[in-house]
């Protein structure tokens, strides 16, 4: 992994930048999704149980903020030095947000 | 900062971040920007663009103009479910739009009747078979030769790129506000960087709000994760509950089947008026006309962020004013608000210029950014001979995307004089000439030398828009002597813009280096030569 940490790319690039940039876009665009999607899928249903809210209207809400959430998130993924830790960290609390949903709904 | 990141420091990263998120879908997006900023005018362009429409009703009324359409309506569609007529704006031409739902579909297979009315006679307006403003501002999401359910999915992707371009590129700055007074001319790459700065800071808000609101137009088609999840996968069941929230209140009446009379539309007009005595009528909707269940719907001109008090409901066969709407959600409120900004729905002229400017703007951003990516390539190439292949192809197809579009257009514009009036698909192939040239500008670029290229591709793009007035002149009966005389300013200014944008790329192909400016090279291995055959001579040699 010893050219992910360089401050510039080199010239020509090697197969390891070049599959580490590829999935680190697989993470931000679809665990992006996946985690903007478990979160807001959570925070609706916790609105409209917490009777702050409907649920269309938290689905609604969270829908509009889940662009704004999507780029907060391909900013870390495409910033956090190891790729590794970025995965399990996306993949964890995905599936921890979306346990909690199916335990709330 | 600690550089404990994937390309070092936090800011580092987001500033490789910003040049691939930004450079990736660069084509597409300056596509975007190019058309939609031309779909502000979308209306005006349709009237320069149907030379045979007429600039003014003629001084008839509103009512009697209404009058008119729902007449030709009843006696061309009776059975309709549905008739709409829509009055001509300040923006239009000054013709009625009569539209309806046919029960029954017709001679050619269609299911609706639409077409315009002459404001004098009451006919329908035989109007040259064109794409107008409508098909410009039409491809900057939906695009063009592929299905529309695909090329939003691939704006959409664009636009989240540019979402990600935006936000990362405020991060990558330092200096905001100097950035925003800075440029320096003539000093190579750093003129590039400081255009780039500029054409995107100076517009940094529209950007934002352009961007983001171009997402929120198709919230459920680009991210339907929270409510797929919240709402099970039955896409009607789920569109039901949304539709329910988004238009509150908007519930479709069923026809009873039982004939009735509607109400004279006079009596209608004066009660929205009283409601609304500064604003002009827009249209008039009548769902299921003829029926004891008709609804009548009547809509003003807006000036408003909000699309609330905008329309008024009433009972078609008795003239009953019905209840006003539900409360509209906050959610809904502001998910309408983006979208009118996006829209720009409520701009009067002098907010439409702005945010054409600004458009204009946002693909002066991108033009510059892919400028400078490439001046940066070949910058570190200084001390080798031969470019690869890959910077080559991104310099020449730059020409192609920036000017080669500007190039399309106008040549969209004068397809629409030069065609045949009775040409079959007569609007499709002003479409393929517009993609044609564009084509062939991409062609051009990688054939000629870059800088000849460039000059000429300039030079051509000033050319056509500068003759445009004279074209129409030459083509049609609404040239701007006609146009200035009748006071039909949307058709005067149309000319006149074409003439200054003609005239300003005109100055940008003059400073454009001259063939003559490559010279020096020559003279400079020349002199070189005859220097060294100078010191070989005293040597001896």
């Amino acid at each position: 992994m010893h050219a992910v940490v360089r401050k510039t790319p080199p010239t020509r690039l090697s197969a390891p930048y070049r599959w580490n940039v590829a999935a680190r876009f697989v993470l931000a665009s679809l665990g992006g999704f996946a985690w903007v999607s478990a979160f807001g899928a959570l925070c609706a249903t916790l609105f409209a149980q917490a009777d702050w809210m409907p649920l269309a209207q938290g689905v609604h809400v969270m829908t509009l903020f889940g662009f704004a959430g999507w780029c907060g998130i391909a900013m870390w993924v495409f910033h956090h030095k190891r790729l590794p830790i970025v995965a399990a960290r996306l993949i964890a609390s995905t599936l921890l947000f979306y346990a909690l949903f199916q335990l709330l709904r | 900062m600690k550089a404990n990141g994937f390309h070092g420091t936090f800011r580092q990263s987001m500033a490789w971040l910003h040049t691939w998120s930004g450079l990736v879908l660069s084509l597409i997006l300056y596509f975007v920007f190019i058309t939609g900023t031309f779909g502000y005018f979308n209306a005006e362009i349709d009237h320069w663009m149907q030379p045979e429409a007429p600039g003014d009703t003629g001084g008839a009324e509103d009512d009697e103009l209404l009058r008119l359409g729902l007449d030709y309506l009843r006696r061309e569609a009776p059975d309709a479910t549905r008739h709409f007529v829509a009055l001509p704006g300040e923006r239009d031409s000054k013709l009625v739009y009569v539209f309806a739902n046919l029960q029954t579909p017709a001679q050619d297979g269609s299911e609706f009747l639409r077409t315009y009315l002459d404001p004098g006679t009451g006919q329908p307006v035989q109007l040259r078979d064109t794409g107008g403003g409508d098909a410009l501002y039409r491809m900057h999401y939906a695009l063009h030769y592929m299905p529309y359910e695909v090329a939003i999915y691939i704006v959409g992707v664009a636009t989240l790129f540019m979402l990600l371009a935006i936000v990362t590129g405020i991060v990558v700055h330092k200096k905001i506000f100097v950035d925003f007074f800075t440029l320096r001319l003539g000093k190579g790459q750093r003129s590039w960087l400081d255009s780039h700065n500029i054409s995107s800071v100076l517009a940094l808000p529209f950007m934002l709000m352009i961007t983001y609101s171009g997402l929120v137009f198709y919230t459920f088609d680009y991210s339907p994760g929270v409510a797929l999840l919240s709402m099970g996968t039955d896409d009607a069941t789920r569109d039901e509950i949304m539709a329910a929230h988004l238009y509150p209140g908007f519930e479709r009446s069923a026809p009873s089947g039982v004939a009735a009379s509607m109400m004279d539309i006079g009596t209608v007009l004066a009660v929205a008026r009283a409601h609304w005595p500064n604003d002009n009528i827009r249209f008039v909707n009548i769902d299921h006309p003829g029926d004891r269940t008709a609804r009548l719907r009547i809509g003003k001109t807006t000036d408003s962020l909000t699309r609330r008090g905008s329309n008024l409901h009433f009972d078609a066969v008795t003239g009953e004013l019905l209840d006003a709407l539900p409360p509209t959600p906050a959610d809904v409120v502001f998910a309408d608000a983006v979208l009118a900004m996006h829209e720009g729905r409520f701009a009067n002229y002098g907010l439409r210029w702005l945010y054409f400017l600004s458009g204009l703007s946002g693909a002066a951003m991108v033009a510059t950014g892919l400028l400078l990516w490439a001046k940066k390539r070949r910058s570190r190439l200084k001390q080798k001979t031969v470019a690869p292949r890959s910077l080559i192809f991104i310099e020449r197809s730059n020409l192609g995307i920036i000017v080669g579009l500007p190039l399309g257009i106008a040549v969209y514009f004068w397809a629409n004089r030069l065609l045949p009036a009775g040409l079959e698909a007569r609007a499709e192939w002003e479409m393929h000439s517009l993609f044609l040239v564009w084509a062939l500008s991409f062609a051009h670029a990688g054939a000629r030398e870059l800088k000849h290229a460039w000059r000429e591709q300039v030079g051509l793009l000033a050319a056509l828009f500068l003759l445009l007035p004279l074209l129409n002149a030459i083509t049609s009966e609404a040239h701007l002597g006609v146009s200035l005389r009748q006071g039909d300013w949307v058709r005067a200014s149309f000319d006149g813009f074409a003439f200054a944008f003609g005239a300003a790329l005109c100055l940008v192909w003059r400073r454009l280096t001259p063939p003559e400016a490559h010279t020096p090279l020559v003279m400079a291995s020349t002199d070189k030569a005859m220097s060294r055959a100078a010191t070989a001579s005293k040597a001896g040699v």
